[in-house]
């Protein structure tokens, strides 16, 4: 056994043919989670005695939220194993999540704006946590720009690496900028270590959706790395021989 | 036991007063999830093709 689980990940042919399995399975979970969660958390969760039903916008803001810097983590993570083990499908995974984190983190800076509107009375403020979530959706805009501006897909994969561990250091900017900064965004919705504040039927949909969105996440991952590997492995013998046969 | 928090669906459309934020925040998610599926869709087949015609290319040669 030993790193044999690890070592299969360096074999793109290998993820390929799994992974489109695994993508089925997260696929159906997710739209199961998502749509019990979303109905659950817009029909049935009670509405919140301060800010009325505009806080059911919570079911798509804080998932998405929480998906964009996880997401950003495990490019971080992607780039490190590319640095250490030199393993291409890690710039794969680079490659997509990048995409798929832009597309969330700005969802998430639309949802919280449109979400701001009823409970501040303002789309916009240059507060802490709405100014390092913008950064953070550049950063995920200059890791898409830097493969796109570089001809060598392993030139551009190490510079996308380098930006993207340095990055890392708005990560806990957002987590900590409630609490370091006096700021018009309300502390985290729900933690870990503490108990929610709010009522058992607002916070349980809530993590159904979280979950759920995780799930889509890696079900979109999954399937754009199974198009970039393709397009990568292109002149490779086992891709000839599985769309030949095809 | 879960009870819909809404008179009618008229009202829980209108979520008084505020549908106007929530729903099209909802539209716009199923949009970035739904495009996001579709050009990984899109992304495969063009692959698909682009492997077709290499071995379409490198068949004519050896013919």
């Amino acid at each position: 056994m030993g790193w044999r689980w690890f070592h299969q990940w360096g074999s793109p042919r290998w993820f390929y043919e799994r992974a489109g399995r695994w993508q089925l399975v997260c696929g159906w979970l997710a739209l199961i989670l998502l749509v019990a969660g979303s109905i659950w958390g817009l029909g049935f969760a009670p509405v919140d005695y301060q800010q009325g039903n505009s806080y059911r916008i919570i079911y798509l803001h804080v998932p998405v939220a929480f998906l964009a810097q996880a997401m950003y983590a495990a490019m971080a993570l992607c780039a490190v194993v590319l640095f250490v083990w030199k393993m291409k499908l890690a710039d794969v995974a680079m490659q997509s999540i990048a995409v798929m984190g832009f597309a969330f983190t700005v969802l998430s800076l639309v949802s919280g704006a449109v979400w701001g509107k009823p409970t501040w009375g303002t789309y916009w403020v240059w507060d802490a946590r709405l100014t390092s979530m913008l950064i953070l959706a550049f950063l995920y805009l200059g890791a898409i720009g830097l493969r796109a501006a570089i001809q060598d897909p392993d030139q551009a994969g190490k510079a996308c690496g380098i930006l993207v561990l340095v990055g890392v250091v708005n990560l806990p900017i957002i987590k900590y900028s409630v609490e370091w900064w006096n700021t018009l965004h309300q502390p985290a919705s729900l933690k870990l270590t503490e108990k929610p504040a709010m009522p058992a039927s607002m916070w349980v949909p809530l993590l159904v959706n979280i979950l759920g969105y995780y799930i889509a996440a890696a079900y979109l991952v999954l399937g754009s790395m199974r198009a970039i590997v393709l397009e990568r492995e292109r002149r490779a013998t086992w891709v000839k021989e599985l769309i030949g046969r095809a | 036991m879960l009870e819909f928090q809404f008179e009618s669906i008229a009202a829980f459309v209108e979520m008084t007063p505020h549908g106007v934020y929530v729903w099209p925040i909802y539209g716009l998610g199923l949009l970035v999830i739904g495009g996001l599926t579709w050009l990984n869709a899109r992304q495969h087949r063009q692959a698909i093709r682009m492997v077709q015609r290499n071995l379409e290319r490198e068949e004519s040669h050896e013919s």
